[in-house]
């Protein structure tokens, strides 16, 4: 229910004192950047879950790549954190599948992965990441890079 | 009891070195010549040194170096001292002392002594020192170093290393075993994290901070550790031209399992001391071949922790 209000909010968001509680409620929600986090390990995604809601933000999750891009197609997402080596669809074949979505040739793609070489993050780089952090991620690096996508 | 097949990923070739190195320590240039002629002759490639500066020296610049041969007889005057200094620094690379007399000090026996060069089974000796599975020392660091930083930086846990010993059996310590496959054209095998459950959950509550936790957040969390180590030591090997690809993690459950690994060599098992608990990482070895490639050199890549924009 909320989730169509959200929708619906997009596209005409509720102005201030307008409406009831479930109104100011899409309104808040409108403003709240969504971040879908797409990785294998459960433990990864409830970690990175932790710290973006603290900070206020919205967060859905994926297990895999194929996963991932069914939350792109069917609801809105303001950046993307992914990781490489996911079983179905990895990462990379992701960010490349998402970036053919309409609306998406310029949604943030953060890849988080233990890989560091070049070569992968060449490969990243030339399906359309926008930053790549190898894993683990720090807070203090983390945010900074996400609060500047975000009110770029 | 539970026993599962792992299945390894492209490469499955048996554990071979492909090529020999042997360091020839002499301090006389003609001493051993017949000795460097009959391994050359054998297929090995032989480099010689005259000193024990210049054999250490010759050790840190190949470490894909498979044997050491010492002439027992004079060695910077000093043969047990500098086998010593040798051992400290390098345990895992296999010693041919050659030498008439005893060695005087008991507690420096070498892996292998022949009474002369000219003996006729010297080469055949070698080859079944050879034989013995062999890691190479930055293989053996890598791992640790790479271990100790995952838990630290990953998991806020501090973690010690007590000893690294090769592995026959070993009883798993809890009923979640989580297992890393990599592969590789000069390296592929497994990794395993071999802790009781107890500490698992000690570790997941470093990071994550849930009430309820099922046995598959345990797993969940075995298979990233093992994720983050060994994504480090896939760096630490790109370093020695040594390229991996990272398998999936799996987690195995069930008491008293055992794991059969197809082609597998006898691996090296890393005991370390974590939050008042023994934690065990598992090296096992389906196929090594790091004799082909040069010294470590640094290259490009990003190191824990940080983010690059594109």
């Amino acid at each position: 229910m909320v989730a169509v209000r959200q929708w619906d909010a997009r596209v005409h968001p509720p102005q201030v004192g307008q409406g009831g509680a479930d109104v100011e409620l899409a309104r808040r929600q409108w403003m709240q950047h969504t971040i879908l986090v797409v990785d294998d390990s459960a433990t990864i995604r409830q970690q990175t879950r932790t710290l973006l809601e603290s900070k206020g933000y919205s967060v859905v999750e994926a297990a895999d790549g194929a996963q991932g891009v069914e939350q792109v197609k069917n609801a809105p997402v303001h950046l993307i954190i992914v990781d490489v080596n996911m079983p179905v669809m990895n990462g990379i074949e992701m960010i490349d599948h998402v970036r053919k979505l309409p609306g998406h040739a310029k949604t943030p793609i953060f890849v988080l992965t233990t890989e560091s070489s070049s070569d992968y993050v060449r490969r990243g780089k030339e399906v359309g990441a926008t930053a790549w952090i190898v894993k683990p991620f720090k807070p203090e690096v983390l945010l900074p890079a996400i609060r500047k996508v975000l009110s770029a | 009891m539970t026993s599962a097949t792992v299945r390894t990923l492209s490469d499955t070739r048996p554990l071979i070195a492909g090529r020999k190195y042997a360091l020839v320590v002499s301090p006389h240039p003609k001493a051993l010549e017949s000795l460097v002629m009959r391994l050359r002759a054998n297929g090995f490639r032989v480099a010689l040194a005259h000193s024990l500066e210049d054999t250490l020296t010759i050790i840190e610049r190949m470490p894909w170096l498979s044997l050491l041969v010492v002439d027992g007889s004079a060695v910077d005057r000093s043969p047990p001292l500098a086998i010593r200094r040798v051992r400290d620094k390098h345990p895992e690379l296999p010693v041919l002392w050659v030498t008439p007399d005893e060695v005087p000090d008991v507690d420096l026996v070498p892996d292998m002594m022949v009474a002369s060069s000219r003996e006729k089974d010297v080469i055949q000796k070698t080859e079944g020192l050879l034989g013995r599975r062999y890691y190479p020392a930055f293989i053996v660091e890598g791992l640790t170093t790479c271990t100790t930083d995952a838990l630290q930086e990953a998991f806020s846990t501090d973690a010690e290393l007590l000893s690294v010993s090769l592995k026959l059996t070993r009883t798993p310590l809890g009923n979640i075993i989580p297992i890393l496959a990599f592969a590789g054209r000069d390296l592929s095998g497994h990794l395993v994290l071999n802790a009781s459950e107890s500490e698992f959950r000690m570790l997941r509550r470093k990071v994550v901070r849930t009430p309820v936790e099922e046995s598959a957040d345990l797993g969940d969390l075995g298979g990233e550790m093992l994720n983050q180590i060994l994504g480090r030591l896939k760096a630490h090997c790109l370093r020695y031209g040594i390229t991996i690809e990272l398998g999936l993690p799996m987690v195995v459950t069930g008491e008293k399992v055992t794991l059969r690994f197809p082609r597998a060599a006898p691996g090296i098992v890393f005991d370390f001391y974590a939050l008042g608990r023994h934690l065990y990482v598992e090296f096992s070895v389906t196929s090594m071949d790091v004799s082909a490639d040069p010294t470590a050199t640094e290259i490009d890549g990003l190191r824990a922790g940080e983010l690059s924009f594109l």
